[in-house]
C-alpha cells in the first residue's frame, strides 16, 4: 500500500533529514514510528502527506508515485490520507462540528452528506455530546480526538498521526491509542510517530525505529527501542 | 468546481468582507472615490466634446459684401467656397433680407428703423456660411481676404466667436489631461488599499488557509473566496458611486442651468437615464477588474509558501 525506495531528504539550509529509506507498509497495520527528536520521524510524515517533496527515490501510495505528483493533483491525494498534527491545526473560532465539517466542505461534500457523517465520526471519538462546543473550552484529550475526528473525515484509507498522545496525561494518551486501534480494526491502516515508550510497549505492533535520517529497527510485535 | 462548492465560495467571501469590517469599509470607501473621479470624468468629456460640437455648428463667417458688388462676382465667389473642404452651406443674404431681419428682431428695432428711409438701409448683402469642421476657419478666412476678391468683399466677421471656440478647446484638453490623471492615481490607490486588504485578510486567516489546504482543498477553492472578496469591494463600490452620481445629477444640474444653459437638466438626466445599464455597467466591470488583479497579485505571493 505504501512503498519508500531509496528516499532521501535535503532540506534547502543542507540539513540531511533522511537517507536512503526503504520502507513497505501493507494494507491495515499499525505501525508506530519511534525514535528521538530530531530524528526524521515528522520528515517521514509529511512527504507521506505530500507536504514536502523527496529529493532523490520514490515514494508510492495507492500505486501512484506522489514523489512525482503534479501539484493539482495533491489536494485529491489528501483527501483519501487522515492527518492527525502534532498541533492539531484546528480552526479556534469554530465548533467541534464546524471543525470536522470543514474537511469535508473543502472537498466539496454535500450538506446532507456531511451532516450525516459528522455525527458518526465524534460519535466514534467519543465527543457526541460536545459537538457545539469551541475547541478552547475542551481539554487536551478532547482537542486531540477532534483532530482524529476531522482526520477521520473523508473515511480515509490510511490515517497518519503525529504524537498523537504528545502532552496527555498516561490515561487519557491510552484512551486516544483505543481510539486509533478501533479506527484500525475498522480497516484503516494507521501509521503513529510517537516517543512515548509505555505505549508502545503495550501496544505490541509493528515498531518502525527511525535514527539520524536512517530506518534503524524495523520489527513486528515489538515493544520501544531507542 | 460543483454548486455545492461554489456555494461555499461566496459565503467565504461574504464572510471574509463582513469580518474585516473597517478595512473593507476603507476599500469600499476609496473604490468608491475611484469609481466617482472616473465616471465623472467620463461624463464631463462626452459633455464637452457635446458642447464643442455645438459650439462648432454655430461657429461661422459672415463674408460683407460691398454695396456695388456685380451678382456675377458674387455668385462665383459664393461657389468658391461651398466647393471647399468642411463648409457646410453657404447663403446669399441681401442687403433686403438683413433690414427686415434686423426690423424684426425687437419692437425696439422696428422703432429705430421706421424713422429711417426706406432708401437709407444701412446694412450690407452678405454670404453666411456655416462650417462643419471649425478647423477649417482659417482657410475659408483666407480665401475672403485674398486680393482677388477685394473688389467685392469688405470684411470677413469671425473672430469674436472663434476666442469662445478656442477657449472651449483649451477647456477640453484641460479636463481631459486633470480626469486622466486624477483617474491613474486613484485608480494605483485602490489597488494599493485593496490589494492590502487582502493580504490582511489572507495573513489573518493564514492559519485557516493552510488547514484547508492541508485537509484537501485545491488551491482555487483557496483562492477563489480571495477573489471574489476583491470583486465585491469593487461591485459594493460601484453601486454606492452610481447612487451618487445619480443624485447629484438629480440635484447639482438644475442649479447648473441656470449658469450654463447648454446643459438643461432634462438633456443630462435623459443622457443618464438612457444610458443607465451602460454606465454602472461599466462602473461594476471597472471595480471588478481593479478588484480581483489587486487580490490576484496579493494571493499569488502567500499561496506558494502553503
Amino acid at each position: 500500500m505504501i512503498q519508500f525506495s531509496k528516499v532521501d531528504k535535503i532540506y534547502q539550509n543542507g540539513t540531511v533529514a533522511l537517507k536512503n529509506v526503504n520502507l513497505k507498509i501493507g494494507s491495515k497495520e499499525f505501525i508506530c514510528i519511534v525514535g528521538p527528536s530530531g530524528a526524521g520521524k515528522t520528515t517521514l510524515i509529511r512527504l507521506l502527506i505530500a507536504e514536502e517533496r523527496p529529493t532523490n527515490g520514490q515514494i508510492v501510495v495507492g500505486g501512484i508515485n506522489i514523489a512525482r505528483m503534479p501539484m493539482r493533483k495533491i489536494p485529491y491525494y489528501r483527501r483519501k490520507l487522515g492527518v492527525v498534527f502534532q498541533d492539531f491545526k484546528l480552526l479556534p473560532k469554530v465548533t467541534v462540528y464546524e471543525n470536522v465539517a470543514f474537511a469535508m466542505e473543502v472537498s466539496g461534500e454535500h450538506g446532507r452528506d456531511i451532516k450525516r457523517v459528522v455525527p458518526k465520526i465524534l460519535n466514534l471519538v467519543g465527543l457526541a455530546e460536545k459537538q457545539e462546543v469551541f475547541p478552547e473550552e475542551l481539554s487536551g484529550g478532547e482537542v486531540q480526538r477532534v483532530a482524529i475526528a476531522r482526520a477521520l473525515a473523508h473515511q480515509p484509507k490510511i490515517l497518519v498521526a503525529d504524537e498523537p498522545t504528545g502532552n496527555l496525561d498516561p490515561k487519557t494518551a491510552w484512551g486516544i491509542i483505543q481510539i486509533l486501534l478501533k479506527i484500525n480494526e475498522l480497516g484503516t491502516t494507521v501509521i503513529m510517530a510517537t516517543h512515548n515508550r509505555e505505549i508502545v510497549n503495550k501496544l505490541q505492533q509493528r515498531v518502525i525505529a527511525v535514527e539520524k535520517g536512517a530506518i534503524s529497527y524495523d520489527r513486528e510485535e515489538a515493544g520501544y527501542v531507542i | 468546481m460543483t454548486l455545492v462548492g461554489i456555494k461555499r465560495i461566496f459565503k467565504m467571501g461574504f464572510r471574509n468582507f463582513w469580518r474585516n469590517g473597517w478595512l473593507s469599509l476603507a476599500a469600499v470607501f476609496v473604490m468608491v472615490i475611484t469609481l466617482f473621479i472616473l465616471s465623472l470624468f467620463v461624463i464631463l468629456n462626452i459633455g464637452v466634446n457635446e458642447t464643442v460640437k455645438e459650439i462648432s455648428s454655430k461657429i461661422d463667417l459672415s463674408v460683407h459684401l460691398k454695396d456695388n458688388a456685380p451678382q456675377e462676382q458674387v455668385d462665383g465667389f459664393k461657389n468658391t467656397i461651398q466647393k471647399e473642404e468642411g463648409v457646410e452651406s453657404v447663403t446669399y443674404k441681401s442687403k433686403e433680407q438683413a433690414w427686415n431681419e434686423f426690423r424684426n428682431l425687437s419692437d425696439k428695432n422696428k422703432e429705430i428703423t421706421s424713422q429711417l428711409e426706406p432708401g437709407d438701409n444701412p446694412l450690407w448683402a452678405s454670404l453666411e456660411v456655416k462650417l462643419k469642421d471649425p478647423n477649417k476657419l482659417q482657410k475659408i478666412v483666407e480665401i475672403a481676404e485674398n486680393d482677388q476678391y477685394k473688389p467685392i468683399v469688405d470684411k470677413v466677421n469671425y473672430r469674436e466667436k472663434q476666442n469662445i471656440f478656442e477657449t472651449l478647446v483649451k477647456f477640453t484638453n484641460f479636463i481631459k489631461k486633470a480626469g486622466l490623471t486624477l483617474t491613474i492615481i486613484f485608480v494605483a490607490i485602490s489597488f494599493l488599499i485593496i490589494f492590502n486588504t487582502i493580504r490582511i485578510t489572507i495573513y489573518s486567516r493564514r492559519e485557516e488557509v493552510e488547514i484547508m489546504k492541508l485537509v484537501g482543498a485545491t488551491n482555487w477553492y483557496v483562492r477563489l473566496p480571495f477573489l471574489f472578496e476583491g470583486a465585491l469591494y469593487g461591485i459594493i463600490g460601484a453601486v454606492i458611486c452610481f447612487i451618487i452620481i445619480f443624485l447629484s445629477v438629480y440635484f447639482v444640474s438644475p442649479m447648473m442651468a441656470k449658469y450654463w444653459t447648454i446643459i438643461s437638466q432634462n438633456q443630462s438626466l435623459d443622457y443618464l437615464k438612457q444610458r443607465l445599464f451602460l454606465i454602472i455597467g461599466l462602473e461594476i466591470l471597472t471595480g471588478i477588474v481593479i478588484g480581483t488583479i489587486s487580490s490576484t497579485i496579493a494571493i499569488r505571493k502567500h499561496l506558494k509558501r502553503v
